[in-house]
């Protein structure tokens, strides 16, 4: 491979790649705000100067040169932290601060904004410009976004996105020199579903979200690397939480998933996470015919009397999971349903779900499958039909006992009815729904935010989540609660968590065989001796 | 209408001739568009042109008001452009401009309610050795003075049609 030096450290490169693109792969920050490398390369910010004192030629340029346009060459010597380079930079970073209000105190970006950092950095921290700035007037440019323009430093990140990424061009730049401005044309608002993209890539505060406006300062949140269940596209997320409290989500690069972005649908998950009023909070078993709240070991004892008095076994069990379970989960639910109960068989409702068919690469992030784990039961081998034509033969045989993981076929009637006949009904939920009606014992668990797990998405590729927010007191981890489950049973499993069943699964043969939970890592990995498409091929 | 007669889209089917690309020749075309409608832009066009030319109108609309010569407002009959460049403003191009704005009782980007005059302050002329100067329509007028100034808006006052 070729290589450059960037002052004096070697720095490989692919043919036709711009400096600054192989020194940020290689861990070298140049300070710069309208490169990204998701768009075309524009150098309108000048920031990202270098100084190059041999071109690969044994000849110097003349002129500092914009590090994001320049293509490496071999054996190319460039200087980023040169004197001359410094000055230069400082002197970039006090025109943008000419006209950028300095507004930190009340300004969202605070603490994630580059051009804050920047100055603090390269340049002296404050501007010299004592006279007045230029002030735009307020414009209501979309439903998710806020737009300061006296904020912005003219980047065209936003103008580059909706054209090349989003492809509507809903902003545009207008007028020009010091006047120059993006917005929207006429009174066009951005309806769009990817809004909250357009403020991640604004490296000021020019655009934020209304969601979360005013709400907290960034400093202050910490982030957790997850996986969004929105969908089955399983875009890699952050949680960003403060105090047990879920502040937001923000997409987190991963090429082969879902690239730099996210849908703001995916967004508003975060909402749901903090809800505590629809969510099941405490044990509960039906005494007499009414719900009342029970303790743990209590309803443990209750349950194994009640399966040991049933003594039912094969097809007069059955378990039916939903699509937002873990994989972990889905593997407990069938082993346990296989070991103590003679090969007794779960079940799933299989919605696959479709993705759009266009050519913009974006618009295939959201499909119709607004569950995180389809692939996964498949992969488990779970037993699921489109019109859930084996479940409902199944249960056309009278079970006497039915394990309900998660919430699935909710909104199904028939399916509820047939389920209400059996003995006894396990319901491992998260959430109120329909089946709180039907289930003798509610066993509390635990949200995507809450556990660790993994999920395999619409390409089948297995991702990991992590544990962000602290768990509500009195629920309890799936995985947790399987194990717990058979221990009370008599036929305990020792898996102490999620992790510990994945190596399982790894250990076995199967779609899963070989994985282990350090190579999912915080990207993911195909399942076993698969390839999963590459994003936008 | 937001639409070109028959006549002007021969001439625009011409100037895609051109160019390689439809969208090369979205300067031309607005200039077309600005001589078909009295010497500006009215809203709705840049949407006809943007199809026209295969581009965004967001792309139309930014060169629109790129360019000092797009007028998105129109110009009255006689359109005033006083230059006031460093050579223009070194022979008292600011004062042309100053004793036109009381004249005509405008000031720069206006036009007059009777629709006769509009003033527009630009950057050079091209003329700057006969600075100061300034641009009536297509006609430019040279060393101008005050009485020079006068006389011609007496002129353009006693024959308004």
């Amino acid at each position: 491979m070729p290589s450059f030096f960037l002052d004096e450290q070697q720095i490989e490169f692919s043919q036709g790649e711009s400096v600054l693109r192989a020194a940020l792969r290689h861990g070298r920050d140049i300070p710069h705000y309208c490169y990204h490398a998701g768009f075309s390369v524009v150098a309108t910010c000048r920031m990202c100067l270098v100084e190059i004192t041999d071109m690969g030629n044994g000849r110097p340029m003349p002129k500092l040169q914009a590090s994001c346009s320049t293509p490496a060459a071999e054996g190319m010597k460039v200087l980023s932290l040169s004197d001359k380079v410094r000055t230069a930079q400082n002197q970039v970073n006090e025109y943008l601060l000419v006209n950028h209000p300095l507004d930190c105190s009340i300004c969202d970006q605070a603490g994630e904004c580059t051009l804050q950092d920047v100055a603090y950095s390269y340049g002296s921290g404050l501007s010299e410009m004592n006279y007045e700035k230029r002030v735009y007037g307020w414009r209501d440019v979309g439903t998710y976004i806020m737009l300061e323009r006296n904020r912005c430093i003219h980047c065209s990140r936003c103008e580059r996105f909706s054209r090349e990424v989003e492809g509507t061009s809903d902003f545009g730049m207008f007028l020009r020199s010091h006047e120059l401005t993006f917005d929207t044309f006429e009174d066009h608002r951005i309806m769009h579903k990817f809004q909250g993209n357009l403020v991640d890539i604004c490296p000021v505060g020019a655009i934020t979200e209304r969601e979360f406006r005013f709400k907290k300062r960034v400093w202050k949140l910490k982030k957790t690397e997850s996986v969004c269940p929105s969908c089955s596209t399983g875009c890699n997320i952050t949680i960003d939480h403060h105090r047990n409290h879920v502040e937001r989500l923000k997409p987190r690069e991963n090429q082969a998933v879902n690239r730099w972005w996210m849908c703001d649908e995916g967004r508003l998950g975060y909402r749901k996470l903090n809800a505590r009023e629809s969510r099941h909070l405490e044990p509960q078993a039906r005494v007499k015919g009414k719900l009342e709240p029970a303790g743990w070991e209590a309803v443990y004892e209750a349950m194994a009397n009640k399966i040991e008095e049933i003594s039912a076994e094969g097809d007069a069990v059955l378990g039916i999971a939903d699509t937002h379970a873990t994989n972990e989960e889905m593997y407990l639910l069938k082993k346990l349903l296989a070991d103590c109960f003679g090969g007794a068989r779960a079940y799933f409702p299989f919605r696959p779900g479709t993705e759009p068919q266009t050519d913009r690469f974006l618009y295939t992030l959201i499909t119709t499958d607004k569950s995180p784990n389809t692939q996964g039961a498949q992969a488990i081998g779970l037993l699921g039909d489109t019109d859930d034509t084996r479940l409902n033969s199944a249960l056309a045989k009278g079970p006497k006992l039915v394990i309900l993981l998660g919430m699935p076929c909710a909104g199904d009637k028939q399916v509820r009815e047939a389920v209400s006949r059996a003995e006894l009904i396990v319901l491992i939920a998260t959430e109120k729904s329909a089946w709180d009606d039907v289930a003798d014992i509610i066993l509390p668990g635990l949200i995507y935010a809450e556990k660790a797990g993994t999920f395999t998405n619409k390409h089948r590729r297995v991702q990991r989540i992590q544990p962000a927010i602290a768990a509500p007191e009195h629920c309890r981890e799936q995985c947790r609660i399987f194990v717990e489950l058979r221990e009370a049973m008599g036929q305990p499993l020792p898996l102490a968590n999620a992790r510990a069943v994945f190596e399982e699964m790894g250990g076995s043969d199967g779609p899963f065989g070989g994985l282990t939970w350090a190579e999912v890592g915080t990207l993911g990995v195909p399942l076993n001796g698969e390839k999963t498409a590459p994003a936008g091929a | 209408m937001t639409k070109f007669d028959k006549k002007t889209m021969t001439e625009v089917r011409a100037l895609f001739k051109r160019y390689a690309v439809k969208v090369h020749a979205l300067l031309p075309v607005l200039h077309l568009v600005q001589r078909e409608n009295g010497g500006y832009i009215p809203e709705g066009w840049a949407h006809y042109v943007a199809e026209l030319c295969q581009t965004t109108v967001n792309h139309v609309r930014g060169v629109i008001t790129f360019y000092n010569m797009f007028r998105t407002e129109p110009p009255g009959k006689y359109h005033i452009m006083v230059c006031t460049s460093v050579p223009c403003g070194l022979c008292g191009g600011d004062k042309v401009l100053e004793h036109l704005e009381h004249r005509l009782n405008l000031a720069p980007g206006q036009t007059s309610k009777d629709g006769l005059f509009s003033l527009e302050e630009v950057q050079c002329l091209a003329a700057c050795d006969k600075a100061p100067l300034i641009q009536i329509n297509a006609e430019v007028h040279e060393r101008v003075t005050y009485d020079q100034i006068d006389a011609l808006i007496e002129e353009a006052y006693r024959k308004p049609a």
